[in-house]
């Protein structure tokens, strides 16, 4: 069993990873034990957009429209429709699964170029849809409220529950990336044209990684909702997509904790740097060309790395 | 001739233009199940249009492709694939970065009908099938190979291997042995040559290397400027003066 552990490197990385969160988010000062929280919302981020980019070879460079979309879903129909929070978080999935299965239908039209851009086209226009419909989603105020778990209370409590909620989808991804369904998008990253003489619709296939992957980016955004205890259209802004990718850039895309690392770095990279200097995102623009240039394959690097995670 | 006498694949008056120039010229072709068939011709013949306008990788200006009696002119290139209809293509296409055995796993994966399943273990899936294929093309060794390091007749001998898995019961060939060494062309064509005969597969194969048409075709077919000139055993070829001028860079009356 210890010798399978050791063997088996991501269970390993993600078992101590695990144990030391865990140990930090409970003896930190309170507002340093929300770094913690805050770095595994944004792994989960970052995990779902390298199922799609690391995976499958797709490009999706408005993923935070389904983060948005899952704060927005949660947050309205807790605040705004007076919906229990079970019922808030089953229907929120439900529409953002929705959503998904929609966008990704209309991206999914032409090729992958097309599918980048209409990809990047759904996120600004949702942005504007939210700053606009104002009696609906406050604009640019946005609004507050958001309810958490009442299991167990404390920001400790509600470190366990991203903890459980993030571990849960995370074995999900890994399964679904192990599974046959996982081989052939690998296929599709390598050779789509091959995938299709395989008899395979990749056009169907695609649909589906992508409904996966934006409805883990919404599970994202409905925990970031309930951390920060309200909804602003920042959490669908196009900065938070092109960090998303960073993210994925700077651990690493061919391995699976890869953009959970780069989640780590750049949450605590702006936490740190932004007490100090306005001007952090251009600290972190620094860092992204030293991983890239630096760490050929982010610094997790390919399958064939040491590390090998 | 081996072959049953029933037609598995037919083309109709298949054309194609690229602007001002016809390419394919009211092709009616019919190749018969179990036979191999080698398709020859100059360059800019039509040949590989034909074959991508059969399998609709490209469409064809007007004419229809029948497989066994149903029309596939217009079926997705995924669903002629279904249908049986295997293709290679000039330039190896491949999972580049995958390994060898990973490249035949993913074609019994279709074929298996396991692509959405999200829920199995995939690293060890399928793994007598592959293991099966492997052995057929002689790549059983080479299974942790990752595929784009391979050598060109490697590929080709893979990407056979990727087709097969499909369990096709038409292969479509584009230049099999071109790029490789003449050895190892004979061993791709004896390859072939004997997988039609095991599997009952249908072979059509582009070649522009005459000793590998005559030796391993059952029938050939003869494209010039885009029309298929004429249809004939090797000997009935080899004595065909029009053929000869067309080889002859000479005036065909």
């Amino acid at each position: 069993m210890v010798q399978r552990l050791i063997h088996n490197k991501p269970l390993a990385f993600g078992l101590s990873a695990t144990v030391i969160l865990t140990i930090l988010a409970a003896f930190l000062p309170e507002h340093r034990s929300e770094l913690i929280t805050r770095m595994l919302i944004m792994a989960l981020f970052a995990t779902s957009i390298n199922m799609q980019v690391g995976s499958a070879g797709m490009m999706p460079l408005g993923q935070a429209q389904f983060f948005g979309l899952g704060a927005y879903a949660f947050g309205l129909l807790c605040v705004k429709g007076g919906v229990p929070f079970p019922y808030g978080l089953f229907f929120a999935l439900l529409i953002s699964l929705f959503a998904g299965a929609m966008i990704g239908y209309l991206c999914l039209r032409g090729d992958s170029l097309t599918f980048a851009l209409l990809h990047l086209a759904f996120n600004i226009l949702l942005v504007s849809v939210a700053a606009k419909w104002i009696s609906l989603t406050e604009g640019d105020q946005g609004f507050t409220g958001v309810p958490r778990p009442g299991l167990i209370p404390g920001d400790f409590g509600f470190y366990l529950f991203v903890l459980f909620v993030v571990l849960v989808c995370f074995i999900l991804i890994w399964t679904i990336i192990n599974s046959p369904f996982g081989k052939v998008m690998q296929g599709l990253r390598e050779n789509e044209e091959r995938i299709r003489f395989l008899g395979i619709d990749s056009k169907r296939f695609q649909l589906v990684v992508f409904t996966f992957s934006s409805l883990f980016a919404s599970v994202s955004g409905i925990l970031w909702a309930m951390m920060q205890r309200s909804v602003f259209n920042t959490y669908m802004s196009l900065i938070l997509s092109a960090e998303g990718l960073m993210m994925c850039l700077i651990g690493g895309m061919s391995s699976f904790f890869g953009p959970s690392i780069g989640a780590a770095i750049v949450v605590i990279v702006g936490t740190i740097a932004s007490t100090y200097t306005r001007q952090w995102q251009g600290l972190l623009g620094l860092i992204i060309i030293i991983c890239v240039l630096g760490f050929r394959g982010g610094i997790l690097g390919g399958k064939k790395s040491t590390i090998g995670l | 001739m081996k072959g049953t006498g029933q037609v598995i694949l037919r083309t109709v008056d298949i054309t194609k233009d690229f602007g001002s120039l016809r390419a394919v010229d009211r092709v009616n072709l019919e190749i018969d199940e179990g036979e191999v068939r080698a398709i020859i011709g100059p360059n800019g013949a039509g040949k590989s249009t034909l074959l991508d306008i059969v399998t609709n990788r490209s469409r064809p200006t007007f004419g229809n492709s029948y497989f066994r009696g149903s029309d596939i002119t217009n079926l997705p290139p995924f669903a002629i694939a279904a249908h049986g209809v295997g293709r290679c293509f000039q330039v190896s296409k491949l999972f580049a970065g995958l390994t060898v055995f990973e490249n035949v796993q993913i074609a019994c994966i279709s074929k298996g009908r396991k692509v959405y399943n999200i829920i199995s273990a995939g690293n060890r899936i399928f793994e007598i099938e592959v293991n099966g294929i492997l052995d057929a093309i002689g790549m059983k060794a080479m299974a942790g190979e990752e595929a784009g390091y391979l050598s060109y007749g490697d590929q080709r001998r893979l990407e056979i291997g990727i087709t097969l898995a499909m369990k096709p019961s038409l292969l479509l060939l584009d230049e099999p042995t071109a790029g490789v060494s003449r050895a190892e062309g004979h061993d791709l064509m004896q390859l072939i040559k004997s997988l039609a005969v095991d599997q009952n597969l249908t072979i059509v194969f582009i070649e522009h290397d005459m000793d590998m048409v005559f030796k391993y075709a059952d029938r050939i077919s003869v494209m010039h400027l885009g029309q298929l000139i004429t249809t004939g055993t090797p000997d009935d070829i080899r004595g065909n003066a029009m053929v000869r001028a067309i080889y002859l860079g000479e005036q065909v009356a």
